[in-house]
């Protein structure tokens, strides 16, 4: 998909972005539900659903669960344990937080990158759930920040409000180049290489692989709009929810 | 002549011509005045009052946040203990908080103990799980099967938890860490002067002698103290002489160093108060202060008695004999004394050194023996009982049941005579023996009990075994060497994150009230214990009446009189500290006359055979006759109802009894230690295991540094870069004798193991002696203490972020010397002995 001057934008071409749009959105949802907790029954009943085991299927990407039912192992169990070693601790583990995954970053749980995460997430016009009691940074929070913007984004193609669709599009494409993009390709090869089951090592490499070509599409995406003069600079999105 | 006053006579004499050029005066000090500002933005960062929790001495402290992180601790200006000087200690609480290996949620463990192996719980699990054990348990009638174990747990987390839960649940197997600490002391201040903790005066003292504390760097009480000390001997030029088997950095800023045999500090002292009596050093104070002292059986002998008693004793306590058993040289333990004792006032201190040794209370006692004999106790300048605030707070239920509690907790059979406060570094070992029966749960709380106490392997061996120990909870922040052996971890909050009263000890002899408040939120799912217990109570059916711990600390503001003065909770919130301004030092506490109606109350009797007047409804019997019938000494717990000590024809209040049925008098003779075949004074024993040592024998002894905490401290970069290695120190006239050069790897061996650990040839320990610090040789406590750091991406240049890449040393985090130190206790108090160990070395 070519993008040209938004306001020379078709509407099928913006109901195609926005529904591409909202493909994005979901995969950034899946991912950031993957890991943001041990899988309940239910995510994992989406994950072996038809339409998703073949995507994934076509991806080359194997989470590895018809294993579970073969070996008569509960999958929710054996995955909670896992999530728990790689992810949790305690001792020796992946920490899931920008803070101490960053390189030359400062290495500690809420470190100065934390305050830069969730100010950014603020100003964008999300509020952290009162409920929330884990850390700003967590990948999945920084997932699901994402699936929200791209969601705003299909919204905007959908009603072919292209000026904040491209908004959208800006924060994305700043949130990916100044966070995402420079810890989570890291933290998946870990995740890659510290699994002892394929579910966790395969959603790593799909996240990983995803945000490769995020950065790169959207990364390609600005270029061009900045060429046809349409760069617009990102406004506060307001009154959603993370 | 230049010195200081000269230059300062210039200064008064000088008008005031410096004007501004261009810097305006400044309103208030920053610096001082209990603000930070965040040098990116220049903005003025958020002062919380609160207070550390790193140490026992547990200062008052400003918490600087930024953006909602907590970015640095500094000391509390306002405090009359720390007058705003916080230890390295205590600005490194900052790591405790974002402690990147920090136990964020409650764990369970999968598969066998010890594995590793681990799943993320709610908190509902863990708790219906606990808590459907501790029912049962207490449903059936054995509450007592319920073991708790602290390792530091005060104030107000101690009367909500141990108090009001566990006295409402109804177990007595509570185990604390006295025993690995400075159990010895305290018991031998019991003996003598009733309750426990001394404070020293330095703010008034002429004169500092010390017998193995390293007060500049560790002990209890170290900032308050420490800071007054310097402050005397740069103000006062006083003298300070330090006693230690090495060169602590106390000794090095002391005016002199006396080297000594470890576990011999008490034969130097007796010899002191022999020069002391034999040269009539004690007239004038010491000679007053006898009045009130215990130094012959009976309560009714004259001072000259007195003094003969105490010069019968110690007459064979020579100088010259000392020498023999210490390597102190005669004149000089005669010059010492001298000076001590005709110096007023002064301060004898102690602490683990001389005291976590076989008979170490003997030597506590025989130093509270020396502080009397020359007049300097409880007065200013001198060695005074503490003085600490009283908070009210809510007790919880009122009708709690008798707590039942298997008798575990006093050690083997034999391992020690006065154990008032338990020989926990035996409670492992007395669960593997069984014969007291076993818990079938054993919980601990701020506590480390494989890496802690000694015989680390024999430790770790019985927390393993399901057979011995069937289900184990470790309430932590972090994952330490037990947390690892456990069933269950509950993430507890570090002290960042929680509420608390605080009660510790003001060595200005002014209570000082202060709150610890959470500067930050928790993080993850972390839970204030004290919470915890609150909704375990709940659950089990036997709700305690209070909401949070917040709660508990805001009613206990609202009805301590002196804080609810002040403004109650929202002024201890706003300024984190209170004293009363109007208040004066306290001293000389045993010399208050009673009133009349005091000790002729109905319920008092005066027991002939002591002198101690003592209420017998308050002991609990029936009537005055049968108070007299019994007398006070035999009667349970009679100390309880001690009112006042008769002497010479006065009732004073005295030297107030704690833990033991003693009298009111400074009791010098003690007849508790006599009934248990003990010394009845202060004296020598010889230490069984030099007794049997060979001649190439070393005595390993242990110490701690200014960096870092006993155990809970080594997760803190900050102080781990600073501190992580712990060389064994060794005279290089011993390590001639064994072949051993600088940095050469050595095998020292006890009877409980064998470790091998790099050697430090230096002249600043006495020879026949190896000194192994304390803190370092983690296997678990994260990436800073342990060196295991969080995984690495393959391909990836660095590890996982800056610090890991950044803790250059990796590879030097030192050895443990508690794998070969016995868990063994001085048979008076059941002190663990961390400074007498046997050992022999070799080059590995």
């Amino acid at each position: 998909m070519r993008l040209t001057n938004s306001t020379q934008t078709s509407d099928v071409a913006s109901q195609y972005l926005a529904k591409t749009a909202s493909e994005r959105s979901q995969l950034y949802g899946l991912l950031a539900a993957v890991f943001r907790w041990e899988p309940e029954a239910g995510l994992l009943d989406q994950i072996k659903s038809p339409a998703l085991a073949q995507a994934l299927s076509d991806c080359q990407i194997d989470p590895g669960l018809d294993f579970f039912g073969k070996a008569g192992k509960n999958p929710v169990e054996e995955l909670a344990i896992e999530y728990t070693r790689l992810f949790c601790g305690p001792g020796h583990h992946i920490s899931p937080h920008e803070s101490v995954q960053l390189k030359r970053g400062s290495g500690t749980l809420w470190g100065e990158e934390t305050v830069v995460v969730k100010r950014t997430i603020e100003a964008a016009g999300f509020d952290y759930d009162q409920y929330f009691n884990g850390i700003p940074d967590h990948v999945s929070v920084e997932l699901e920040y994402l699936a929200k913007l791209v969601s705003v984004e299909a919204n905007c193609w959908r009603t072919e409000n292209y000026t904040d669709a491209e908004n959208a599009l800006g924060w994305q494409h700043q949130f990916i180049a100044k966070h995402v993009g420079k810890w989570i390709p890291v933290f998946c090869r870990k995740v890659k290489d510290q699994a002892q089951m394929p579910f966790y090592a395969a959603f790593a490499s799909l996240l990983r692989q995803f945000i490769a070509g995020e950065k790169a599409e959207i990364t390609d995406r600005r270029k061009k709009a900045c060429r046809n003069q349409q760069t617009v600079s990102p406004q506060i999105v307001t009154g959603t929810q993370l | 002549m230049l010195n200081r006053r000269n230059f300062l006579k210039i200064g008064a004499a000088t008008p005031i011509v410096v004007g501004g050029v261009a810097l305006s005066n400044a309103k208030q000090l920053s610096v001082y005045s209990g603000k930070d500002f965040s040098p990116a933005t220049g903005l003025e960062r958020i002062a919380i009052p609160s207070a550390c929790w790193q140490c026992v001495t547990r200062c008052p402290n400003i918490s600087y946040v930024e953006d909602g992180r907590l970015v640095k601790i500094e000391g509390q200006p306002a405090s009359i203990r720390t007058h705003g000087v916080m230890c390295a200690k205590g600005q490194g609480g900052v790591n405790q908080y974002t402690d990147p290996d920090r136990v964020l949620y409650p764990m369970r463990r999968i598969g066998k103990r010890g594995e590793g192996k681990w799943k993320r719980v709610s908190w509902d699990e863990a708790l219906s799980e606990i808590t459907g054990r501790l029912k049962k348990l207490r449903d059936d009638g054995t509450p007592e099967k319920f073991m708790f174990h602290y390792g530091r747990m005060k104030a107000s987390h101690s009367k909500l938890i141990k108090s009001a839960f566990l006295g409402t649940y109804g177990t007595g197997t509570i185990g604390n860490h006295t025993s690995i600490c400075e159990g010895a002391k305290w018991v031998a201040q019991e003996l003598t002067w009733g309750g426990h903790y001394d404070n020293w005066d330095f703010d008034n003292t002429n004169y500092v002698l010390n017998f193995g504390s390293n007060v500049f760097e560790a002990g209890t009480n170290h900032i308050p103290t420490s800071h007054r000390l310097i402050a005397r001997m740069a103000d006062k030029r006083i003298r300070v002489v330090t006693f230690d088997v090495r060169l602590s950095n106390t000794a090095a800023k002391s005016d002199e160093w006396v080297p000594i045999i470890p576990g011999t500090d008490r034969a130097v002292v007796l010899a002191m108060c022999n020069v002391i009596m034999s040269e009539g050093l004690y007239k004038g104070e010491g000679e007053a202060f006898l009045e009130f002292c215990k130094v012959t059986p009976g309560a009714s002998a004259t001072l000259e008695e007195k003094v003969t008693a105490l010069k019968a004793h110690l007459k064979d306590y020579t100088p010259e004999w000392a020498e023999t058993v210490s390597g102190v040289p005669a004149a000089k333990t005669a010059e010492i004394a001298r000076d001590f004792a005709t110096v007023k006032p002064a301060c004898v201190i102690s602490y683990r050194g001389a005291v976590a040794n076989h008979h170490g209370a003997d030597t506590e006692r025989a130093i509270q023996m020396l502080a009397a004999i020359t007049g300097n106790v409880d007065n200013p300048g001198g060695r005074c009982k503490a003085v600490g605030p009283k908070w009210k707070y809510p007790k919880g239920p009122k009708n709690k049941p008798k707590s039942r509690k298997l008798k575990i907790l006093d050690g083997l059979p034999g391992a020690a005579k006065l154990p008032n406060h338990h020989v926990s570094h035996q409670v492992l070992q007395m669960i593997k023996d069984g014969s007291a029966g076993r818990p079938d749960v054993y919980m601990w709380y701020c506590y480390t009990p494989v890496y802690a106490n000694g015989q680390v392997q024999e430790n770790i061996d019985i927390l393993k075994d399901e057979t011995l120990v069937p289900f184990s909870v470790c309430v932590n922040p972090f994952y330490d060497e037990s947390a690892a052996l456990a069933d269950i971890i509950l993430p507890d909050t570090p002290y960042t994150e929680r509420w608390t009263w605080e009660d510790m000890v003001s060595p200005a002899q002014i209570p000082e009230y202060y709150i610890r408040q959470p500067v930050v939120k928790p993080l993850g799912e972390c839970r204030d214990f004290a919470d915890v217990c609150i909704e375990m109570a709940d659950r089990m059916g036997f709700p305690l009446g209070i909401k949070s711990h917040e709660e508990f600390v805001k009613q206990s503001c609202e009805m301590t009189p002196d804080v609810k003065k002040a403004g109650g909770f929202e002024y201890m919130k706003a300024n984190g500290v209170y004293h009363d301004p109007e208040a004066k030092p306290r001293y000389f506490s045993y010399r208050k006359a009673l009133p009349p109606e005091k000790y002729l109350a109905e319920t008092v009797v005066k027991d002939p055979a002591t002198g101690v007047y003592w209420d017998w409804k308050k002991a609990k019997l029936a009537s005055a006759q049968e108070a007299l019938e019994k007398g006070y000494v035999a009667t349970k717990k009679s100390y309880k109802a001690y009112v006042g000590q008769e002497i010479n024809g006065v009732v004073y209040s005295g030297f107030k009894p704690d833990k033991v049925n003693k009298s009111g008098y400074f009791e010098i003779y003690s007849e508790i230690m006599e009934a248990k075949d003990l010394p009845a004074m202060p004296s020598w024993t010889p230490i069984p295991e030099y007794e049997a040592k060979k001649p190439d024998d070393l005595i390993l002894t242990t110490y701690k540094v200014a960096e870092q905490i006993h155990s809970r401290s080594a997760n803190c970069k900050f102080l781990s870069e600073i501190f992580h290695d712990n060389p064994a120190w060794i005279n290089p006239k011993t390590a001639k004798e064994k072949g051993i050069d600088e940095g050469d790897s050595i095998k020292v061996n006890s009877s409980f193991g064998e470790i091998v650990i790099k050697a430090r040839v230096t002249p600043v320990v006495v020879p026949g002696t190896i000194a192994i610090a304390h803190h370092c040789g983690h296997w678990e406590y994260g990436r800073y203490a342990s060196g295991e750091v969080a995984p690495k991406a393959a391909g990836s240049p660095g590890g996982d972020e800056r610090d890991s890449a950044r803790i250059w040393w990796n590879g030097e985090r030192g050895v443990h010397p508690n794998w070969i130190i016995g868990n063994v206790a001085d048979p008076i108090s059941g002190q663990l002995r961390w400074m007498d160990t046997v050992v022999s070395v070799t080059k590995a």
